[in-house]
């Protein structure tokens, strides 16, 4: 195998592991925010999490938006 | 706060009269308005914003209490009801909702908020004086811009200069801004300007001026910073 074969095989196993990497990474992020909505703090009132949605049943209802923003990724 | 005042009794009680939103960001490629902190104008964790049904913007509140939170959103219904009635043609309502408009920011400069108010009919001594407060607001924004956009060093102390003098002259006329915001950058501005000119007296009375507005509230090393320098001054100034 020539040098040059064997640095392009090396930099796309490399590649494929970044991308390895990045959807499990993607995977965790999903389930940190299946666990944020499972807070207790949610349980206790009623949560709207589509801005659209809070828009459209504020309207409906005459109300105005009380917004809070949080995040579920770890620091 | 989520174990805290979003979990407390009062906070259901206060969340029937309101829509409820949660946001959450998640750096998910790809969600729909994973970067909507940015756009409400957040920089951290937790943001608290208060909108109204079309997503316009009026602002968190001063703190994380339940109090806090319905006085801010008190601000938000009496502009939507006072918007309503002024579209409908009623005067006093059109001056309240000017009231208002100017108390969450819709005017950005002076003289466009000067052109309205004078549309307006029946504005009451009281609303008058309100509305002053309100466009005083304005007006140092206005004369700070120059400060605010200066990043030339060597210039900083002319403009400090100039827009303190102007400063100095509306202090002088009474002429104090209402919102909390605005009054607290014209005392600082007036600091920096007493500072630069050492006039211990002026220094002392924004000084003053800022302790009795904010109480408690004032920012405690900001409080400590000023009043090492009016020590600093006194000291200079007996020679020492």
């Amino acid at each position: 195998m020539t040098p040059l074969r064997s640095a392009a095989i090396a930099l796309a196993l490399f590649a494929a592991s970044g991308d390895v990497l990045a959807q499990a990474d993607q995977e965790q992020m999903k389930k940190n925010l299946e666990k944020k909505l499972e807070s207790e703090f949610l349980k206790k009132t009623t949560w709207t999490t589509d801005f659209d949605e809070a828009k459209a049943a504020a309207k409906k209802q005459g109300k105005n938006i009380f917004a809070y923003f949080t995040r579920s990724y770890a620091r | 706060m989520e174990s805290g005042t979003l979990s407390e009794p009062e906070f259901a009680e206060f969340a029937k009269d309101v829509t409820l939103f949660l946001h959450i960001t998640t750096r998910i490629t790809g969600r729909k308005d994973e970067d909507l902190l940015s756009k409400v104008g957040g920089r951290g964790f937790p943001h608290l914003v208060a909108m109204d049904a079309t997503g316009k913007l009026f602002g968190s509140p001063n703190d994380r209490t339940v109090e806090s939170f319905r006085k801010l959103m008190t601000v938000v219904s009496e502009y939507g009801n006072f918007k309503a009635k002024a579209e409908k043609g009623d005067a006093v309502a059109k001056v309240e909702f000017f009231i208002r408009a100017l108390k969450v920011g819709d005017f950005k400069k002076l003289d466009e908020a000067k052109k309205h108010l004078a549309t307006l009919k029946k504005v009451s001594k009281e609303q008058k004086t309100e509305i002053d407060g309100l466009l005083y607001g304005l007006e140092v924004r206005d004369i700070v811009e120059p400060l605010n956009q200066n990043k030339d060093d060597g210039k900083k102390a002319e403009l400090t200069k100039s827009v303190g003098k102007k400063l100095v002259e509306m202090d002088k006329a009474g002429h104090l801004p209402a919102m909390d915001e605005d009054f607290g950058v014209f005392y600082s501005v007036i600091l920096s300007y007493a500072e630069q000119e050492k006039d211990i007296p002026l220094f002392e009375k924004g000084l003053e001026a800022l302790k009795a507005r904010f109480g408690d509230n004032l920012n405690q090393r900001f409080l400590s910073a000023k009043e090492q320098i009016l020590e600093k001054m006194k000291d200079e100034k007996e020679g020492k």
